[in-house]
């Protein structure tokens, strides 16, 4: 094999890939859909509740909860609660994103913020309670089963029926009762919501006045606000930041599958167009199918190594202008360019075995099937293994290939890293998967190559392979 | 000397399908060699196989002396018939990415480049992109990058397929060009009489079996047909006087002129003249076999 025609096969094809038009807007795309999710989406989704104006039946024997169940579904008190709950997001957003990202993430959090004012300024429920006999309760149970959607909007329209227990104040051989709560098929579940919130806090404030306590002291007893976790670094303590602990693993991953996939896509494409452009005889005679394919892997090996270095600049970039660099350990974006030559070698077998093997990319798709699943399986083992990165799934996710590095990299990045015995091992593992699927591509490059008519099935290509 | 090209019992199949049995084929040094035969004969998979683009199941194969096809191939050019360029590389880029595979001095490749467009007619394309060439200056191109790196051994596979008259002209000026520089030519083709034309050395296929493998003159020589062809002033004129003649066999009228087969012992010194004496004529000629004639001839021998 002759490392200089590798090298000018390698040259023409990462040349032919990297200066295109397709591929800067390929690189830009990503950056500008996380842009549209972050700041687009949240202003055009709608979380307001449709319009609901009806009547709750309460069948109350403790005659305490039902007036104090009037207030609370007041237009008045669910327009409050509903702007304490906007108040709430915007504190749990500013709590979970550092300092510096509050900046970038101020135009979210103050969509949200403007979402949950809306919500709470809009269309507020309209709710009549009406006190009822027990004897009653089968009436309104026959009124809720014929209620259909177009009852919607109406005045008259039967929402739900309360029935609240006889020990739901006091409790009975030590044990207290609540409510049943009857509602209509396909009631909106925020409006249910609502109304278990407004019984649970009328209950709890009926049940300490019946003990003979104050129930405002009591809220201000149990109620624990303002507190704060800072996580201490040597460079002094900071706050906490949950979110971006969960997203720093995902954010590594998705940076690998990408790249990967993106190259392993490509280098099927490129074989398939020398294939159909009849190129690809003009260039057997002269470099071997071996040294072929060894350029053009190299050649995409290196462009998504390009894609790697500017997608993980900009992730650092943006994690160092909100100051919390730390989170990211210098020698994880070492392991992460090992692990992507690894993982695309592993891929690039597959894909360019069926470059080589169809006569057109809209063929590839019965062989791409089985490819793109295991792709969609890191994603699927995500939240799984960063939850639980030393549970058994993630121990045996860390050795099976071609999934092996993401779920290895996924536990790296997580809170509980594995031992290195077991990423170096998760990375032999890995080498000879990669071998495997090389070994396999340089087969069916062989003998693909040059043959037209029918695409094969993986049966055929195991003939090849054998052939070969 | 070596041949060029030297097979021994070479054996391809694909599936349960042979495309080559057991050929022996030496293609002499310096020799302008036809490789003939209908389409499907097995001529381009010999020729792949001869390239290292494919490999044989058994058999041995020699090019240039190497006994690993592939270390010949920067000495030898080839034109595939299945013609493609990158359809998005400027010309004079592809060459240059050719003549770097090929191994050509990077010194010399700009100016080879050069003057081989200028040769082909092509000069100033070398900054046009290849999907903007017409389908025969495109075969130009291929050419080029055939013959960049000076090879020893050049192949070419239905080279003429697809160009018009002119470009025919060009190409075959060139090619002959090439041998008489001394490069050995194997020159694969269906149309027979293409070969008959340019060729000095015959090899014909048929079903991946060699039929025929000799020089022209053998060939021709071998094949004489004992048979003259004459042009009557009168297309309708009675075929007695010629029938009566004692060396003629049998007379035959066929599209507006006559054939002659005559008996074996007939001297071609006494029978031209007392055919023309016989019934006047346009013309009167003695016929050499074609090279389809022999084709045919051998073909269904071996078939039957």
């Amino acid at each position: 094999m002759m490392l200089k025609k590798i090298g000018w096969v390698a040259r023409r094809e990462f040349v032919a890939t990297v200066m295109t038009r397709s591929f800067v807007i390929g690189v830009l795309v990503l950056p500008a859909i996380i842009g549209l999710m972050a700041f687009v989406m949240p202003r055009m989704m709608d979380e307001r509740a449709p319009r609901v104006i009806g009547s709750i039946a309460i069948i109350d024997p403790t005659g305490a909860v039902a007036p104090r169940l009037e207030r609370e579904l007041s237009p008045t008190a669910l327009a409050l609660r509903r702007l304490e709950a906007g108040a709430r997001m915007r504190e749990e957003i500013t709590t979970r994103l550092p300092d510096g990202a509050q900046a970038a993430g101020g135009a979210a959090a103050t969509a949200a913020m403007d979402q949950a004012l809306k919500t709470a300024m809009g269309e507020t429920p309209v709710l009549r309670l009406v006190t009822a006999e027990p004897s009653a309760l089968d009436t309104w149970k026959s009124r809720l089963a014929a209620r259909t959607r177009d009852d919607a909007g109406d005045s008259l329209a039967t929402l739900a029926a309360i029935v609240i227990h006889d020990n739901a104040l006091v409790a009975v051989d030590g044990a207290y009762g609540a409510y049943d709560l009857y509602v209509p098929p396909k009631l909106d579940d925020r409006l249910q919501d609502e109304l278990r919130g407004a019984l649970a806090r009328t209950l709890v404030e009926a049940r300490v006045e019946a003990a003979g306590l104050e129930p405002q002291r009591v809220a201000a007893m149990t109620a624990v606000s303002g507190a704060v976790t800072r996580v201490v670094t040597p460079e002094g303590d900071r706050k906490s930041h949950e979110a971006l602990n969960l997203l720093v693993p995902a954010g590594f991953m998705a940076l690998l599958l990408m790249s990967v996939m993106s190259t392993g896509s490509q280098l099927m494409t490129n074989t398939v167009e020398d294939k159909s452009s009849r190129v690809v005889e003009v260039l057997l005679a002269a470099a071997s199918p071996l040294e072929l394919m060894t350029g053009k892997i190299l050649a995409q090996m290196g462009v998504g190594l390009v894609m790697l270095g500017i997608y993980a600049a900009m992730g650092l970039a943006t994690l160092a202008s909100f100051a919390v660099l730390d989170l990211v350990d210098p020698a994880l974006l070492a392991w992460l360019v090992l692990f992507y030559i690894l993982s695309y070698a592993m891929m690039a077998g597959l894909m360019g075995a069926i470059g080589a093997a169809v006569n057109d990319v809209s063929e590839a798709g019965t062989l791409m099937s089985p490819v793109m699943m295991m792709n969609m399986l890191p994603w699927l083992l995500w939240l799984p293994i960063t939850r639980h990165p030393d549970g058994a799934l993630a121990v045996a996710m860390s050795f099976l290939p071609p999934v092996n590095l993401y779920a290895m990299l996924l536990r790296m990045s997580s809170s509980s890293p594995p031992p290195l015995w077991q990423v170096w091992l998760s990375v032999l593992v890995a080498a000879a998967g990669a071998a495997g699927a090389l070994w396999f591509a340089a087969k069916v490059f062989r003998i693909g190559l040059l043959m037209t008519g029918k695409p094969p099935s993986f049966r055929t290509l195991i003939r090849w392979v054998r052939m070969a | 000397m070596d041949p060029a090209v030297r097979l021994r019992a070479v054996t391809k199949s694909f599936g349960a399908t042979e495309a080559v049995a057991h050929l022996d084929l030496d293609v002499p040094r310096g020799s302008l060699c036809g490789f003939i035969g209908p389409n499907g004969a097995g001529k381009t998979t010999t020729i792949r196989m001869i390239m290292a683009i494919q490999f044989p199941d058994s058999g041995q194969l020699e090019v240039l002396g190497c006994t690993r096809a592939l270390e010949a191939k920067d000495r030898v050019g080839y034109l595939p018939e299945e013609r493609g360029l990158y359809r998005k590389m400027k010309v004079g880029a592809f060459l240059k990415f050719m003549g770097h595979l090929k191994n050509v001095p990077s010194g010399q490749l700009d100016h080879r480049i050069t003057q081989w467009l200028d040769r082909v007619e092509l000069a100033g394309v070398a900054d046009r992109k290849c999907e903007e060439l017409s389908k025969g200056m495109q075969q130009k191109v291929q050419f080029v990058a055939a013959v960049l790196n000076e090879p020893e051994l050049l192949i070419l596979d239905e080279p003429f397929s697809g160009l018009d008259p002119v470009s025919t002209r060009l190409l075959r000026d060139l090619f002959l060009e090439q041998h008489a520089r001394g490069t050995t030519i194997l020159f694969s083709t269906h149309a027979m009489a293409q070969a008959e034309q340019l060729c000095d050395r015959i090899v014909m296929i048929d079903r991946g079996h060699k039929v025929l493998d000799d020089t022209l003159a053998a060939i021709r020589a071998a094949e004489d047909t004992r048979q003259i062809v004459c042009e009557p002033l009168d297309s309708e004129a009675d075929l007695a006087p010629l029938a009566a003649l004692p060396f003629v066999a049998r007379a035959v009228r066929e599209a507006g002129q006559v054939r002659l087969t005559l008996h074996p012992e007939a001297d071609a010194t006494t029978a031209l003249p007392a055919v023309a004496g016989a019934l006047p004529c346009r013309r009167v000629e003695w016929t050499r076999a074609t090279l389809e004639d022999v084709f045919v001839k051998l073909v269904t021998r071996e078939r039957t």
